[in-house]
């Protein structure tokens, strides 16, 4: 058992927005890192607006938003305007005592402020300098901007997501934020790594575009090797059936069943135990890809009048591959989740409450657990870190409020008002408000 | 051979399929030693697509060949007592072990972390498998479908009034390697700064869920479940098509509404009763008419660059062609080619980003079967 978290003593200057960069410290601040985010004292990160505890805006929207809580735990929160000089000399003495800064706004701002790699390398020789952007820092395409919405489509990745007979699907809201996250975190470890081997800081340059790609390698090598363009194949897979999603009982039920073996299509038919199953022309993979839609009728017909959880434990107990096709409330709810702590509740401050949040996606078994500290309010550590850290007398930090160099209320929270549920709900958008979630979350 | 951050880094890989070996390529590509050991029959990836001219090859599998660059290839029947042996003897002075199995092998071949640490205690283990070590899903099976079930992305995803889909090919299963490989080094860390071996644990479910984002927190923070959207709004949302192409017209979340209705030139959009995203969802049948027509007037590549200089989000819905034929990338030189033994010299795709003084490497292509059995054996027994 080893006595620390692995990364304490190593300080992290964050001016990171929404989800892409913050997610990308959020595991780094729970193994110990001691994390400073650094947000505009005009417009704070607007990841802290949404999604409001109850659809209900409070007294302060920009504290209690829960992606902004989600991805900022561990962290140390200030607010300073790198628009003024004075902002500016404070951000570089931040960068003085630090190991790692990593961003994520274009190019073109850092830049702009004088603050880009070449010029904090000078204030700190061995400076890790992470600079997350959507197309990269240089090419034709550097100052275009993209959220994961935008990425998704420009890595290939929306048009190889559909039906068969539909076109290009976009998966989720903003898949490709997560994406680029975990690679962000492993690319600052690594640099971490050679700085603790060599002494040399470096400087990284994360193109969201160029990560997205390399997530795809099959499709690329498809087009490389064999001069096609893949396209959309629904949830079928080339080599096996039946590999599909199948209706169940109930309303918007589903299943997905994947067989990927002549001995597993053999203990499926064992499992259900039924005449249909046992079809001498299914024994075989080339058999059952050759008859691909009579079998996923048949399966369909089988999963049809039965309970999708039922199906699934069903199946897996008999060594078929199987899973329901879960909304936010069967995630969130699920006793496999639970045994293994990947959330954990957290007591916020009203109007949040208590509020699950999830663990780092890596756990390390031998070490203590991972800290879970609330996100912090908005400029909550500015006194901390200017006089503490930075040795600012008392009088000067009240000038710095009163220029408004810093600030512990944003000039310009930016905060919209919630959609309206009800209408969400009538119209579609939503499946359900669960008016019982607290009680189910146990919060 | 140019070196990396990871030098002298010995990491045994008994990953297959996609995930793991992932994980072990991102190490590989950035100077760890990998060694890769294979079943005599080879790394079920080997009889995956795609293949040149779609004639299946042990040595011409396209993702194999993109997931395992970097590393030194032995084949080990780990379930024979030799093999077993061998096994120890190469962890005996290796840093890290990297498995993809479910939880129950390593401990039904005798090569759980226990015995493995008791040979080497600075071992790191790295353990990326579908529901992670422990929960009562633990040995349940997985495949890319059912983690996309499991994870909540499939029931968002899709038609409104058709069944949920999956993103194309693995997206959870690279997820997962990524972070095995963010969980290895942050263990190497922990070791050089003071620390022991440990065992890290990966769940790719676990990752999946993470790109749920404010989905997820819709329902923790307000109670609210998602589902596949009607498709009314979708002319804001979804990709649209254009005179050439798709384009995702995305507003954003910083730009103002009144100057997005300029940039597409469309004024009747400056009505207040479209003022907020609430606004817009509302009448989301209006905002469409609006739209559709437009977006048809231009191709989504003129309709990218006019939106970007606007500075809005927009983005072409690209194809692996026009990935390939990609300025921005071929400015920044991303994509690497390099020769291999059966399948000559091929494109693919480059690193996930770029390190100013420890560059990705490309010192050899994947291994073929057994291919360094002597180089790696023959060393240890003279």
């Amino acid at each position: 058992m080893t006595e620390a978290l692995p990364l304490k003593g190593i300080r992290i200057i964050e001016p990171g927005q929404v989800w892409a960069l913050p997610y990308a410290i959020a595991p780094l601040a729970a193994y110990g890192a001691e994390v400073i985010k650094v947000e505009s004292a005009v417009r704070p990160d607007s990841s802290r607006g949404s999604p409001q505890p109850d659809a209900k805006v409070g007294n302060e929207p920009w504290n209690d938003g829960g992606m902004y809580h989600e991805a900022n735990r561990n962290k140390l929160g200030i607010a300073l305007d790198l628009n003024t000089d004075r902002g500016k000399e404070l951000f570089k003495e931040l960068v003085s005592v630090s190991d790692v800064v990593a961003q994520n706004f274009p190019p073109r701002v850092m830049r702009n402020f004088g603050l880009d790699y070449p010029e904090l390398q000078k204030i700190k020789p061995d400076i890790i300098v992470l600079d997350s952007t959507a197309y990269g820092s240089s090419g034709p395409w550097q100052n275009y901007i993209g959220y994961g919405s935008s990425l998704q489509a420009v890595t290939g990745l929306t048009y190889v997501t559909g039906y068969e007979d539909s076109g290009p699907v976009q998966g989720g809201i903003l898949f490709n934020d997560t994406l680029g996250a975990l690679n962000a975190t492993y690319a600052i470890l690594l640099a971490l790594a050679h700085r603790e081997r060599t002494g040399q800081g470096q400087w990284i340059d994360l193109s969201q575009y160029e990560a997205g790609v390399a997530h795809l390698g099959e499709a690329f090598m498809e087009f490389a090797m064999n001069g096609e363009v893949p396209t959309r194949r629904g949830n079928t897979h080339p080599d096996h059936a039946p590999y599909n999603i199948y209706r169940c009982s109930g309303d918007d039920d589903w299943v997905s069943i994947t067989v990927t073996s002549d001995a597993e299509w053999a203990n499926f038919v064992r499992t259900v135990g039924e005449p249909w199953a046992s079809n001498a022309d299914w024994e075989t993979s080339e058999g059952r890809l050759d008859q691909r839609e009579s079998l996923d009728a048949a399966v369909g017909e089988w999963t049809a009048t039965r309970n999708k959880l039922e199906v699934m434990h069903l199946l897996q107990a008999g060594g078929v591959a199987c899973g329901a096709v879960y909304n936010t409330r069967e995630i969130a709810t699920d006793p496999h989740h639970a045994d293994r702590g990947f959330f954990s509740i957290s007591q916020h401050p009203e109007p949040v409450g208590a509020r699950p949040h999830s663990a780092p996606l890596f756990g390390l078994t031998g070490v203590p657990k991972p800290l879970e500290a609330l996100a912090p309010k908005f400029g909550k550590y500015n006194h901390q870190v200017f006089c503490n850290l930075l040795g600012k007398s008392e009088s000067e930090f009240a000038d710095l409020l009163e220029q408004q160099v810093i600030a512990d209320i944003p000039a310009n929270p930016g905060v919209t008002p919630p959609p309206d549920s009800a209408g969400l709900l009538r119209m579609g958008f939503l499946a359900e408000r669960d008016a019982e979630y607290k009680s189910r979350l146990g919060i | 051979m140019n070196d990396s951050v990871l030098q002298d880094i010995k990491v045994i890989d008994l990953t297959q399929n996609i995930a793991g070996p992932y994980c072990t390529k991102l190490l590989a590509d950035y100077g760890a030693d990998v060694i890769k050991v294979e079943r005599p029959d080879g790394d079920p990836a080997r009889r995956m697509g795609p293949f040149p001219g779609h004639e299946a090859h042990p040595e011409k599998s396209g993702i194999f060949l993109y997931l395992n660059t970097n590393k030194r290839g032995i084949t080990l029947d780990l379930k024979s007592d030799d093999g077993r042996a061998a096994l120890l003897d190469l962890v005996r002075d290796a840093d890290v072990l990297v498995e993809s199995y479910s939880p129950r092998v390593m401990a039904s071949l005798g090569l759980d972390y226990q015995t493995l640490s008791a040979v080497n205690p600075k071992l790191i283990m790295t353990s990326v498998s579908s529901f992670g070590r422990n929960g009562r899903y633990s040995e349940y099976r997985a495949s890319e479908l059912v983690l996309y079930a499991l994870c909540g992305m499939a029931y968002i995803t899709g038609g409104y009034h058709r069944e949920p889909v999956k993103h194309g090919y693995s997206q959870a299963q690279y997820l997962g390697g990524v972070a095995g490989a963010s969980g290895t080094v942050a263990a190497l860390l922990g070791l050089w700064r003071g620390g022991s071996g440990q065992q890290v644990d990966v769940s790719i479910l676990e990752c999946a869920i993470s790109t749920l984002f404010t989905t997820f927190l819709e329902y923790t923070y307000a109670g609210n479940v998602t589902r596949r959207q009607p498709s009314e709004g979708s002319s804001l949302r979804y990709p649209a098509a254009t005179k050439e192409g798709y384009i995702l017209p995305t507003p954003g979340v910083m730009g103002d509404w009144d100057t997005y209705a300029a940039m597409a030139d469309v004024p009747e959009l400056q009505d207040p009763k479209f003022a907020t995203p609430a606004d817009r969802q509302l009448h989301s049948d209006e905002v469409d008419n609006l739209l559709k027509a437009k977006w048809l007037e231009k191709t989504a590549e003129e309709w990218f660059h006019h939106a970007q200089e606007w500075r809005f989000p927009f983005s072409p819905v690209q194809t692996m062609e026009d990935i390939s034929g990609s300025p921005q990338l071929a400015d920044r030189g991303y994509f690497v080619e390099f020769p291999h033994p059966a399948i000559g010299t091929l494109r693919y795709p480059g690193g996930p980003f770029r390190m100013s003084e420890t560059p990705r490497r490309q010192a050899m292509p994947a291994p073929t079967l057994g291919q360094h059995n002597g180089e790696v054996f023959g060393g240890k027994k003279s």
